[in-house]
């Protein structure tokens, strides 16, 4: 296994940066948002709690100088200052002047436009009787009508002027100190969220180490990711799967080994006949030919074997897609024993067929054939002489129920589990004899999987054996996810 | 994570930024683009005297269907070789017929209903005398004078006014009337404007409202024994008061060599406001806290700020407040819960 480099993350690549930036991105982007939103709102509450307040006042002014006639007669120019101060909490901010119905300015909060005509827009609205605001920029200016007691003449025009500006003034916070107050709490914010983090993506410095000690072969979890949370599943995973790619390295020494093991033994005889053949100085015709025909044996072993595991590992690999066809189970048995009769009848032994019912079948009928074929094989094999072989057909709603039995010597229930592995032999000497590769009952179950199948054994010792094999009538393809 | 992800996110984040930035900035003022003048200046502008030229341009005034507009078309004429009276029919005789308007000024005056500012059946006739100030232009009107409303009477008297003191043949305009309830005829004048009246029209801009007043400071001499007077012009933004803007002056320090300003160090002005002719002081704690102290400093102290403000017109007395409250005393000496009138003694006597 290689042992796992030691990778360095770069740290603006890392994802405590990234985080980082993304939450100072998005607190700046948020408060800077909340602020004009919460500024804008208030300027504008506030703009309009001024327009009304002030707005009151000059209604109130001109009602005051309308009832006390103060400025029809020229000499209530007193009274019309003391009205005028009367209001004076306004003049921090506004600017007040009192025109009579010639626009010529009466009074001023300020003392300077006295006697000025002051003729525009809004005087001219306010002389006919309307109110008049206009709001210009951070200014509002304001013209109230002075309407005489009656209601029927506009004796003059309040005009005031002020600013909607002040509203931070007052707060004795400029927008700079805000921002200011706002960046401080950002500061404290993110250095709380970076050291959270940093806890946070502790662990996967765990992993890393933890990581680098699997791939010398320790796969035991750390207390320190013994946690429940995501880092712990990760654990979990890794170590599960290292568990896996251990069991598979295993196998695959095995495997080899059991090949070259396998393969071995056939040349070895081969070895032995040629070179005895060779050694010899004169050996008779006969002995030749025995010989050869020995050698070719060997050789048609080893064929078989290669053959068959090319086969086994080709199914393993998946490589073989099912090509699925419908078609009647009992048939295709009857075709295989048909095959097999000469073999069969060689050893003596009966082929029966039990068809309890005809069963259609979706299956892939060639693969379907070797197995049934490797199963009758080894019954015929494995039998006494004189014994028989049946093969019982039937299905429930859901799966097809093939029964193989024999009446041949048995197989002991320690080897059970083991039956369908790879070269496993239950007597290796008479297995020998028997020939095969040792591969048979792999291929079997591997292709009753392909299937989706199951495949289950019981025997008795000097009695027999029987396979039961189910498979799915009809197979579904499951739907590959989109890639 | 995805670098087209993060690209996205960026943009996103950006623009957002940027929109909101945008918004925020305040709207331009809609007289931004109006020429600010002060207003000797403005005043001085509109009195600019065409005639000696015997023509040049000038203003004609309309207004629109509820009065509540007065527009102006600027319009060259040439009156050499003219009779004032001759001068006078032409520029009536324009501001009667609306139809002179080209379809240039009626683009710029964006209102469709464009009237004379002289209302139909208000003019009689008109006459010119002359004066010793000067020309006078009478104006005579019929009855329906009366049934024109404050602000039709003010289009007309303000746009001939301007009109035709621009024009520089006339220096006074009167407006006579039937008298009402007489039917013998007689006449009686109405209104009447000058051209030296202080006429200001279609000025909105608070540049223009800013003033100058004139004040005298007291400051202290160099040996700190007594007030010396400086007089000075203070610009007053518009809504300032002329009180508050002279106490602030007095805080900034004086203008003249030789003299120091007597006002501790660290004093703000909470407030500075007016009523019946007594002018409030509200001054904050660093005004009583940041005094040196002594008989002499506390008085020069406040009375630099009580003969100051007396110079300002209807300031009859001084009130001082510290933060708001009435105190007995500034220091140890000077008496500051009664009403405060200049005191000339401590100001140094002119030679």
């Amino acid at each position: 296994m290689s042992i796992i480099q030691s990778r360095k993350v770069s740290w603006f690549r890392s994802m405590r940066f990234r985080l980082l930036a993304c939450i100072v991105g998005i607190y700046i982007v948020s408060s800077v948002v909340l602020g004009q939103l919460v500024y804008h709102m208030w300027q504008s509450y506030w703009t309009n709690q001024k327009v009304t307040e002030i707005s009151r006042y000059a209604n109130f002014l001109a009602s005051d100088i309308a009832i006390n006639q103060m400025i029809a007669a020229e000499d209530e120019s007193q009274n019309l200052y003391h009205e005028l101060q009367s209001f004076s909490r306004l003049y921090s901010y506004a600017r007040i002047m009192i025109l009579d119905d010639q626009a010529m300015v009466r009074q001023d909060s300020s003392q300077t436009k006295n006697g000025r005509y002051i003729v525009n827009d809004d005087v001219l609205m306010a002389l006919s009787g309307k109110n008049s605001i206009v709001e210009d920029g951070d200014f509002v200016r304001l013209a109230v009508p002075i309407t005489d007691v009656a209601g029927a003449t506009v004796d003059g025009v309040v005009y005031v002027f002020f600013s909607t500006d002040t509203l931070l003034e007052s707060l004795s916070i400029s927008q700079g100190n805000l921002a200011l107050i706002l960046f401080a709490v950002g500061l404290v914010v993110c250095s709380l969220f970076f050291v959270v983090i940093t806890i946070f993506t502790k662990p996967f410095k765990l992993v890393m180490d933890w990581l680098k000690q699997v791939s010398q072969g320790n796969a035991e979890i750390p207390p320190a990711l013994e946690r429940k949370d995501e880092f712990g599943a990760i654990a979990n995973s890794v170590q599960d799967v290292t568990h896996d790619l251990i069991a598979i390295d295993r196998s695959r020494k095995e495997f080899v080994s059991n090949v070259s093991h396998e393969l071995k033994t056939p040349l070895s005889s081969i070895k032995v006949l040629t070179e005895s053949l060779l050694l010899q100085d004169s050996v008779p015709e006969a002995m030749y030919k025995e010989f050869l025909q020995d050698i070719n044996s060997e050789i048609d072993r080893q064929t078989t074997i290669v053959n068959d595991l090319l086969t086994l590992v080709r199914l393993e690999e998946g490589e073989n897609a099912l090509n699925v066809s419908s078609f009647v189970l009992n048939e295709m048995t009857e075709d295989i024993l048909k095959r097999l009769r000469p073999l069969a009848e060689e050893k003596q032994v009966e082929l029966i067929i039990e068809s309890i019912r005809e069963v259609e079948i979706e299956a892939d009928e060639t693969k379907l054939t070797l197995a049934l074929s490797n199963l009758i094989q080894n019954g015929i094999k494995y039998n006494k002489e004189g014994g028989k072989v049946t093969v019982q057909i039937d299905s429930d709603p859901m799966n097809a129920v093939i029964k193989v039995s024999d009446t041949g010597i048995g197989i002991e229930e320690e080897h059970f589990d083991k039956l369908f592995q790879r070269f496993y032999r239950v007597d290796k000497a008479r297995d020998r004899e028997a020939g095969g590769s040792g591969l048979g009952l792999s291929i079997v179950r591997q292709i009753i999987m392909l299937h989706k199948g199951t495949i289950s054994v019981a025997s008795t010792v000097g009695e027999g054996t029987e396979f039961t094999v189910k498979l799915p009538l009809i197979q579904i393809f499951e739907q590959e996810d989109e890639v | 994570m995805n670098r087209k992800a993060w690209k996205r996110i960026a943009l996103v984040l950006l623009l957002l930024l940027g929109s909101l930035l945008s918004a925020c900035t305040t709207n331009p003022s809609e007289t931004s683009d109006q020429e600010v003048l002060t207003e000797s200046a403005y005043l001085a502008e509109a009195r600019e005297s065409t005639a000696d030229e015997v023509g040049g341009e000038i203003p004609l005034f309309f207004t629109n269907n509820t009065a509540t507009s007065l527009y102006e078309v600027k319009r060259t004429y040439d009156f050499s070789g003219r009779e004032t009276a001759d001068i006078v029919e032409t520029i009536l005789y324009d501001l009667n017929h609306v139809e002179i308007l080209t379809e240039e000024d009626m683009a710029e005056l964006e209102d469709l209903t464009i009237s004379s500012i002289i209302p139909s059946g208000v003019y009689s006739s008109h006459q010119i005398r002359s004066e010793e100030s000067g020309e006078v232009l009478e104006m005579h009107l019929t009855n329906l004078y009366y049934d024109m409303t404050p602000n039709e009477r003010l289009v007309l008297r303000a746009g001939l006014s301007r009109t035709f003191f621009t024009s520089g043949v006339i220096d006074e305009l009167e407006f006579w009337a039937p008298i009402q309830g007489e039917e013998s005829g007689g006449e009686t004048m109405v209104s009447s404007s000058s051209e030296n009246d202080k006429l200001i029209i279609n000025q909105y801009s608070r540049d223009f409202y800013t003033d100058e007043a004139q004040v005298t400071l007291y400051f202290a001499n160099a040996d700190g024994t007594a007030l010396v007077p400086e007089t000075r012009t203070l610009t007053l933004g518009m809504t300032d008061l002329l009180p508050l803007a002279v106490v602030r002056a007095l805080i900034d320090g004086p203008q003249t060599e030789g003299l120091t300003s007597v006002i501790p160090e660290g004093t703000m002005i909470e407030e500075v406001f007016m009523k019946d002719g007594v002018c409030y002081v509200d001054l904050s704690a660093e005004f009583q806290k940041n005094h040196i102290g002594g008989e002499l400093k506390e008085n020069l102290t406040i009375y630099s700020i009580v003969n100051s403000l007396q110079s300002v017109d209807g300031v009859r007395y001084v009130q001082f407040l510290i933060e708001g409250k009435r105190v007995e005393y500034y220091k140890s000496y000077t008496r500051l819960d009664t009403f405060l009138t200049s005191n000339m003694d401590i100001v140094e006597q002119a030679e």
